[in-house]
C-alpha cells in the first residue's frame, strides 16, 4: 500500500526542529563522493538547541534522472546521506537527512520508482520532489523588494518561463501588453540576458 | 515605412505565441492530474509539422498530449488542444479531452495515426458538437480500432484558471464507461 504523501516541512516539525530559529547555514555546490557521485547541493541547517538538518538537493531542467535500480541516482544520493563514512563529522550530531529533487516537469514517478529501489527505512518520508513553479511562487509570495538577491532569482525563474498555468487571457486587450517587449523579454527569452538585471548578486556580479 | 496591417500582423502573432506559449504551461501543469500515467507521446506536443516550400502552412493546427497505464495499456486519455480547424469551421480554439478505449493495447508508442483521435471523435465522428457535455460514442470506430470514446470540449479560453483545467481533466478522467461502472458495483 502506498504510504500518504508528506512534505518536508510537516517531517521537519514532526521532528521538533525550528528553521525559523536563527540557524548556521552551510551550501556546497557539486561535492564529489566516491561511489556515490556528485549531487549538485548539499545543504547544512545547524543552530544550538536544534537538531540540524543535511539536505541534498538534485536539480534537473530537461533531462531525467540517471540510473536505475542500484544505480539510480536519487537513491545513492540518499544512501550518502546515510554514510558516516562518507560524510564524517556533516553526520555527527544526528542531523535530520533528506534528498529534494528539483525538476521543471512533474517528476512523481521518477521519484517514487528511486524510493521503491531504495532500501533505506525512511526513504519514503524523507525524499521529496520540487518544481521550479513551486520556487517562483515561494519567491513571489515573500515579495520581494526590487534588486534584492530573491527578486533577481524571480525575474530569472519568469524568463525561463517557470510560471504555473495561470489561465488564458479573458480580454483581447491583454494581446497587446504582450506584443512589444515586456513580453519578448519576460516571455520568449531562451536565456535570461545578464544585463537585464544590473549589479546582479545573483549572476556574481 | 511601417504599416498598419503589418503592426496588425505582428499583433496578431504576438498573440499567438502567447497562446502557444499559456498552453505549453497548461499541458506540462496537467501532468500532475496523471499521477501513475506515462505520457504517451513521451514531450511530443505536436506533429505534421512541415519545412516544405510547398506546404504553404507552417503553424502547428494543434497540440497532443495522452496518457496511458501501464495495467490498462488499450485505455488512453487523451488531450487535443484545437488552433484551427478551417475545414470544419471551428470559430475559436478548443481544449478536448476524451477517454478511449481502444480494441487493442497500445504497444507502438510513436503510431502517430492516434494522436489527433479526440480532434476526429468531437468535430468528425460525433454530429451534435455540444461544448461543456461529456459525449459517448459508440464503437466500433475507426476501421475498428476504438470501441468506445467519451469526449468532452470546451473552448480553449474559457480556461481561465489552473482549477477550471483540472475540472475539465477530472471530469473525463474520472468518467467511468457503463460496464466499468457495472464493474465497479459487483465489486461493491
Amino acid at each position: 500500500m502506498r504510504e500518504s504523501a508528506t512534505t518536508l516541512l510537516r517531517e521537519i516539525e514532526n521532528e521538533h526542529m525550528g528553521l525559523e530559529s536563527e540557524c548556521e547555514f552551510s551550501v556546497s555546490f557539486w561535492p564529489s563522493y566516491k561511489d556515490y557521485g556528485e549531487p549538485d547541493l548539499l545543504l547544512r541547517f545547524s543552530g544550538s538547541g536544534v537538531r540540524s538538518l543535511l539536505l541534498i538537493v538534485e536539480v534537473k531542467l530537461n533531462s531525467y534522472k540517471s540510473g536505475s535500480g542500484s544505480n539510480d541516482q536519487l537513491r545513492r544520493y540518499y544512501d550518502l546521506l546515510q554514510d558516516k563514512a562518507a560524510l564524517g563529522s556533516l553526520l555527527a550530531d544526528d542531523p535530520i537527512t533528506a534528498l529534494v529533487y528539483l525538476t521543471e516537469r512533474y517528476s512523481a514517478d521518477e521519484l517514487r520508482d528511486s524510493v521503491e529501489c531504495s532500501k533505506q527505512v525512511l526513504a519514503s518520508r524523507r525524499m521529496f520532489s520540487l518544481q521550479w513553479q513551486d520556487v517562483l511562487e515561494a519567491a513571489e509570495e515573500r515579495g520581494p523588494f526590487e534588486g534584492s538577491l530573491l527578486w533577481e532569482v524571480l525575474q530569472f525563474l519568469k524568463g525561463r518561463g517557470f510560471e504555473r498555468f495561470r489561465g488564458f487571457p479573458q480580454s483581447s486587450a491583454n494581446f497587446e501588453m504582450l506584443s512589444g517587449h515586456f513580453y519578448a523579454s519576460q516571455y520568449f527569452q531562451r536565456y535570461v540576458k545578464l544585463k537585464a538585471i544590473p549589479n546582479g548578486g545573483f549572476y556574481g556580479n | 515605412m511601417e504599416t498598419e496591417v503589418g503592426r496588425q500582423m505582428t499583433a496578431a502573432l504576438s498573440a499567438v505565441r502567447k497562446m502557444h506559449f499559456d498552453c505549453s504551461r497548461l499541458l506540462r501543469d496537467i501532468d500532475k492530474e496523471f499521477d501513475g500515467y506515462r505520457s504517451v507521446y513521451a514531450s511530443i506536443a505536436t506533429t505534421d509539422l512541415s519545412y516544405d516550400v510547398k506546404t504553404g502552412l507552417y503553424m502547428a493546427e494543434g497540440l497532443l498530449r495522452h496518457y496511458a497505464k501501464d495495467v490498462s495499456p488499450s485505455q488512453v486519455v487523451a488531450v487535443n488542444i484545437v488552433f484551427f480547424d478551417v475545414g470544419r469551421k471551428v470559430t475559436e480554439p478548443l481544449f478536448i479531452i476524451a477517454k478511449i478505449l481502444y480494441a487493442a493495447p497500445l504497444e507502438v508508442a510513436t503510431n502517430r495515426n492516434k494522436a489527433w483521435d479526440p480532434w476526429r471523435a468531437y468535430l468528425e465522428w460525433n454530429k451534435e458538437r455540444k461544448h461543456g457535455e461529456i459525449i459517448v460514442l459508440e464503437g466500433p470506430l475507426k476501421k475498428d480500432s476504438i470501441l468506445r470514446i467519451a469526449v468532452l470540449a470546451v473552448p480553449l479560453f474559457t480556461i481561465d484558471s489552473e482549477t477550471r483545467a483540472q475540472d475539465v481533466v477530472r471530469r473525463v478522467r474520472d468518467f467511468a464507461f457503463s460496464e466499468e461502472q457495472e464493474a465497479v458495483q459487483a465489486c461493491s
